[in-house]
């Protein structure tokens, strides 16, 4: 086999083993296991970008059989355009992640490096799983792989984490088994975990009382896993309290790849508009959606904690992709994907610029911001570029992915879908210029947390701005990802 | 419960019949693993018995010496290791994740007094992986547990 | 109506699981309780994957005797595998979280010395 053959295997291969080494690496040799850690993400990210240049170039999917036992029998790995696309970016956010949290991965987590990178690593295994198996069971096993880490990473947080960490585990956990039985019911209906064989086969049959069972299981526990409204209510605790390079790697992927498993269900698994026409699926997603983008921006707006504002706005954006998902239409679909990426690279410049914020003045409350403009200018730039984003100014990244929401909704004259998304950038404007106030009208205050002598070191602020930055180069490879990958993969 | 006991019989029995048979029985469940029921997680499971019986009987600080706590992590991290090892080589080799026809192995069958395919071997590798894990987790748990137990009493 | 009980009896069972597991999880107080009703909620739907793979005279999945020396040879005489192949994957997993779930309970105990959950957020707030 040569190496294009490889590829959809070296995405997770290298990760899982790399989280096994890890811990040993480190236990002799304290420098190197971070090299390895590296490695291994970079690794993985350049597997994937092979991958989707590969996809793009030919069109086709890389298909890959693990271990030589052929499908439906065995397990298959498929990397098409979009699970390319998506898996770019999670290895991209996590390499990103992994970088500019270096210098102070744990400075607030009750663990040392080589555990807490091997957690990492798990969970950087799982997510990557996820978007490359075609396989339904293999979905549920990376899917426990990657909470079960999500779960010790968040606990890692402190006191208060310890909490908001349990109750996660126990409602991502009913979601797990939810999608589990939903699963089981789609094997017994059809005889096959495949998804490929699982569709053909349900196309075959038609509808079915195990089916309908099967769809409401599954995005049940998929929108427990992604936070969909009103399901949230593990998120905004976890991500106030865990550790902050836990929130710039989690924040930006885990619940994203959790719409992609909604996509690749209405995609790939489910019959053609069985969750449009058949059952009102869809529908419902696309009213939570609403209600989430509603209700997420409105509470973020009165947090005085800048990571629990972040996390309810991650709660109006994860609306605003089961909106597109649920939509249904191709143009809408690709907005969610395109904004899957756009949010990530907001939310990791926002969640990194928090976190160097509360590293530097020991505080994450927003009154604290004030005359940060001034204190911290290159974090602060990286920040507003990054908020300005999420508000939708063009041509930064949030932009373009509401935009074709947009046009989504106006073609399918869901006029409902227009209105929430132009409300919700408004709220997402008045809760972001809340905090750009703050830091650079307000001055800085004599004896506040802000003054202190610690200087921001230049680990710290250069990954932010250069984040920053690229939400901006994102938003403006915005068209060239819709024409090039989204559009021939849906 | 960590303490030695005192009576002969007891450690006569134990240390002549008991855990050299465990042992043994542990040994026939592993290599018959690829082909019948039985296997790497059943002998692990078996073999702890007979180690946690000699402590039992024994006494904890004998069991220990036997056996000492940092053999057991390395055991159990070496059965991980092997685990994954056994899933990747095969790329090396040109081949598919997982697909261990194409390890190296036709050298066994030399040594075996039977055919086997390629296949069976790399179970072979696997179940070795999950024989030392688990044996030795299950060691370590029982190690642990009572470890509280001594610092209490 | 008992006719529809009884011809499909593992969906109500598991109905029936699922609920109280559910049950458990989301009312009761003290944390160990949530962790039981989680287990219960996850042998649900174990129990429910087993229940699919039953067949009338089915027999375990083994060639007893190897071809043509008795025994059954034919799939339609074995219980279906998989399903338990999946729920073995399944269980590993309920016990790894049920592990992770104990020790974060450990850590949480120690450090606040309850485990009933308002009065735990109480000592958050």
């Amino acid at each position: 086999m040569n190496l294009t053959a490889q590829l959809p295997i070296l995405i997770p291969a290298p990760l899982l083993v790399a989280s096994l080494a890890v811990p040993v690496v480190w236990w002799f040799w304290r420098r190197t296991a971070y090299v390895v850690v590296l490695a291994a993400v970079g690794t993985a990210l350049a597997a994937s970008i092979g991958a989707l240049a590969h996809v793009v170039r030919t069109g086709e999917a890389l298909v890959y059989q693990l271990g030589g036992w052929a499908p439906p029998v065995g397990i298959e790995y498929v990397v098409d355009h979009v699970a390319a696309y998506v898996s770019v970016v999670v290895t991209g956010v996590g390499l990103v992640g992994l970088v500019a949290t270096r210098r102070w991965v744990t400075s607030d987590a009750a663990t040392r490096e080589g555990p807490f990178y091997a957690l990492c690593l798990l969970l950087l295994t799982g997510l990557t799983g996820i978007v490359v198996t075609a396989d339904l069971f293999n979905v549920f096993v990376f899917l426990e792989i990657s909470s079960l880490s999500a779960y010790a990473l968040v606990f890692q947080g402190g006191e208060r984490a310890m909490v908001a960490a349990f109750r996660y585990l126990i409602l991502g956990t009913i979601g797990g088994t939810f999608y589990l039985l939903g699963v089981g019911f789609i094997y017994f209906a059809t005889g096959t975990l495949n998804m490929a064989d699982a569709h053909q086969i349900m196309t075959q049959i038609g509808d079915s009382r195990a089916m309908q069972a099967a769809a409401v299981f599954i995005f049940t526990g998929m929108g427990l896993k992604m936070a969909l409204v009103p399901l949230h209510s593990w998120l905004p605790d976890a991500y106030t309290n865990a550790p902050s390079s836990v929130n710039s790697l989690m924040a930006p992927i885990m619940t994203k790849v959790m719409a992609y498993v909604m996509v690749r269900m209405f995609l790939s698994v489910f019959p053609d508009g069985y969750l449009t026409n058949v059952l009102p699926i869809a529908d419902v997603l696309v009213v939570a959606g609403l209600v989430g983008m509603a209700y997420g921006g409105a509470t973020a707006i009165g947090q005085r904690d800048v990571r629990r504002m972040l996390a309810y706005s991650s709660i109006g954006q994860l609306g605003m992709i089961a909106v597109g998902i649920g939509l249904g239409t191709p143009l809408a679909m690709a907005a969610a994907l395109l904004h899957v990426a756009n949010h990530a690279a907001m939310k990791s410049t926002l969640f990194l610029a928090a976190a160097s914020v509360r590293y530097v003045t020991g505080s994450s409350r927003i009154a604290d911001f004030a005359g940060l403009g001034r204190r911290m200018p290159f974090t602060m730039t990286g920040f507003s570029l990054a908020a300005l984003a999420m508000v939708g100014i063009p041509p930064a990244a949030g932009f373009f992915s509401k935009w074709y929401l947009v046009q989504a909704g106006l073609e399918q004259g869901a006029w409902a879908v227009v209105a929430v998304v132009l409300a919700s950038s408004l709220l997402s404007a008045t809760y972001v210029f809340r905090i750009l106030e703050q830091a650079y009208l307000r001055p800085l205050p004599e004896d506040g947390p802000g003054n202190t002598a610690r200087r921001a070191p230049r680990q710290l602020w250069v990954p932010v701005l250069l984040m920053g930055i690229g939400t901006v180069v994102l938003g403006l490879a915005n068209a060239a990802i819709l024409t090039h990958v989204l559009e021939p993969g849906l | 419960m960590t303490e030695r006991h005192s009576s002969l019989i007891l450690h006569f029995i134990v240390r002549v019949f008991m855990v050299p048979l465990i042992l043994v029985f542990a040994a026939y469940v592993f290599v018959h693993g690829e082909s019948s029921p039985g296997g790497g997680f059943q002998a692990g499971a078996i073999a702890a018995s007979a180690v946690v019986l000699a402590r039992l009987t024994l006494g904890r600080e004998h069991g220990i010496r036997r056996f000492p706590t940092r053999l057991l992590i390395w055991l159990s991290s070496l059965g991980v290791g092997i685990y994954a090892l056994a899933g990747v080589l095969p790329l090396a080799f040109g081949s598919a994740f997982l697909d261990y026809d194409a390890l190296p192995l036709d050298w066994f069958n030399a040594i075996a007094a039977e055919e086997h395919s390629g296949r069976a071997m790399g179970i072979f590798i696997i179940e070795l992986g999950v024989f030392s894990g688990v044996f030795a987790t299950l060691v370590l748990i029982y190690d642990y547990l009572t470890e509280r137990f001594q610092d209490a009493g | 109506m008992l006719d529809e009980l009884a011809a499909r009896f593992p969906y109500w069972f598991t109905g029936l699981l699922m609920a109280a597991g559910l049950y458990g999880m989301l009312s009761k107080r003290h944390l160990v309780k949530k962790l039981i009703g989680l287990n219960i909620l996850q042998s649900a739907v174990i129990l429910f994957y087993v229940a699919g793979a039953l067949r009338d005279g089915g027999t375990v999945p083994i060639l007893l005797g190897g071809h043509g020396e008795g025994g059954p040879v034919h799939p339609e005489d074995y219980l279906n595998p998989l399903p338990h192949v999946l729920m073995l994957t399944a269980i590993v997993v309920s016990a790894a979280i049920t592990g992770v779930a104990l020790a974060f309970m450990v850590r949480i105990h120690r450090r606040y010395g309850t485990m009933d959950e308002r009065a735990l957020l109480e000592q958050v707030r």
